[in-house]
């Protein structure tokens, strides 16, 4: 998978130098998208038995951000990256469906999230306290 | 069949790819503070692209979507028009910008979106996401690229880049080239696990869409049926753009089963884990080493075995309806 990666690779690195370049080492985007994406989860969670609410915290703030997670974390452990992708493909389903195991669902997907965010070494989703 | 990624020479194509940005970056840096084309985003920009096109070839007319968001990328912008102008980042100094093209926004299919909508503006996910798209763009070179996006927002013009790679050639089936006789395990096939089939599928859950998957492509061919094939992974898409397209495919097959087109889907991963791609997949969107598979694609072949329509990345519903409709009527 060449090309996609290759301009990734040379967007990211124009990216981020240009940061450097312009203010100096910070944070890049990606790590605050994951943190906000972490703490929709949890949000996902606390409303799972409301599909319209869920649906709504899910798409705006975790589905978009988990695709990059799985992508980054592929590069590393895709055994890590095929189990979240599976849990989001399940919450997806049952968001559609609007079926009762919604709140089961999402939280495999909280753990397959701790997971990937753990094999990039970055902070894993923490529920109790976003609650 | 499987082969396994990654292939020969990518590393040392990466380094001469990321030497080229480098290079390119250092001359942004120390250029002066004047805003030109080749100058990175600035941080506090309203607005970010990701440039969202597959396999841009030098001389090959084609459409040319990005998808743009908000700076901290938890919205993203739907809805309305924006602009494009390109500039080649080759050479000591980046190409003047073409002429803006207008740029409309595409919908990733599956959602319910009324595109009269007033735009462009910045959503959450959930009520509107998708690409902005320009059809018709030509890029006379190969080589890196640059897109400036210009989209009007509140009443203000909002502005952000993205750069991209054109290449010399491609070996991914285009338009008017002929269809690969591919002979892909079908729905059932005991040597094959379903996973392998449909990735949503397993031993305890069926394959959810089997009428994607009881027809091997050399046979609609031979047969001189025309047909559209999604090749997606429904379950592991990593591209941001990700979407029910192979739903929209299967939604598609209901609508025309009174008409000869077939509908076909080929699951791009044999095994995700082990990183095998099933080679029916490789066969249409990574038929050569220097190919990166990237998915989804949806190929749209006439009854001579002649790609009418491609479609990368994201294709709306009305794209994929429009497809069949002119292969049918052809």
């Amino acid at each position: 998978m060449t090309r996609p990666r290759l301009t990734l690779a040379v967007v990211l690195v124009l990216s981020l130098a240009a940061a450097a370049c312009s203010t100096g080492a910070e944070d890049t985007a990606t790590t605050d998208e994951f943190s906000v994406a972490a703490e929709g989860l949890c949000r996902t969670a606390d409303v799972a038995d409301d599909p319209t609410a869920a649906r709504e915290v899910f798409y705006d703030t975790v589905h978009q951000a988990l695709h990059q997670l799985a992508d980054d974390t592929a590069a590393e452990d895709r055994t890590a990256a095929a189990g979240l992708l599976e849990a989001k493909q399940r919450v997806e389903a049952t968001l559609d469906t609007r079926e009762p195991s919604l709140a089961a669902a999402v939280d495999d997907l909280v753990d397959a999230t701790s997971r990937a965010l753990a094999t990039l070494d970055r902070p894993e989703p923490d529920c109790e306290t976003t609650r | 069949m499987s082969h396994t990624s990654p292939r020969p020479g990518s590393s040392r194509r990466l380094a001469l790819v990321l030497g080229t940005a480098l290079a390119l970056l250092a001359a942004a840096c120390t250029g002066s503070d004047d805003g030109d084309a080749s100058s990175p985003p600035e941080r506090d920009d309203v607005i970010a692209a990701q440039v969202a096109s597959y396999d841009l070839v030098a001389g090959r007319t084609g459409r040319f979507i990005v998808g743009l968001f908000g700076s901290d990328r938890t919205s993203t912008l739907a809805f309305g028009t924006v602009t494009f102008a390109f500039a080649h980042l080759d050479g000591e100094q980046p190409s003047p910008e073409t002429d803006p093209v207008p740029a409309h926004f595409l919908p990733i299919p599956g959602q319910d979106v009324d595109l009269d909508r007033p735009g462009p503006r910045l959503v959450g996910a959930s009520e509107a996401t998708g690409v902005y798209g320009a059809g018709d763009v030509t890029f006379d070179e190969p080589g890196f690229w640059e897109v400036t996006v210009t989209a009007t927002i509140d009443g203000n013009d909002e502005t952000t880049t993205a750069a991209f790679e054109v290449f010399e050639d491609s070996a991914i089936p285009a338009v008017g080239d002929p269809a690969p006789r591919t002979t892909q395990p079908l729905g059932g096939d005991p040597a094959t696990a379903p996973e392998a089939v449909d990735s949503r599928a397993s031993e305890d859950r069926p394959v959810p869409d089997p009428e994607l998957h009881d027809m091997a492509i050399a046979d609609v061919l031979d047969g001189g049926r025309p047909f559209m094939v999604v090749v997606s992974t429904p379950t592991f898409c990593t591209s941001r753009f990700c979407g029910p397209i192979t739903d929209s495919v299967q939604e598609l097959a209901g609508r025309f089963a009174a008409t000869p087109m077939a509908f076909i889907h080929l699951e791009v991963w044999e095994d995700f884990e082990t990183n095998a791609v099933n080679e029916a997949a490789r066969e249409w969107i990574a038929p050569s080493p220097d190919t990166d598979g990237a998915e989804p694609w949806v190929f749209v072949v006439d009854a001579d075995g002649t790609i009418t329509h491609r479609f990368d990345n994201v294709a709306t519903d009305t794209e994929l309806l429009e497809s069949v409709e002119s292969t049918l009527g052809a």
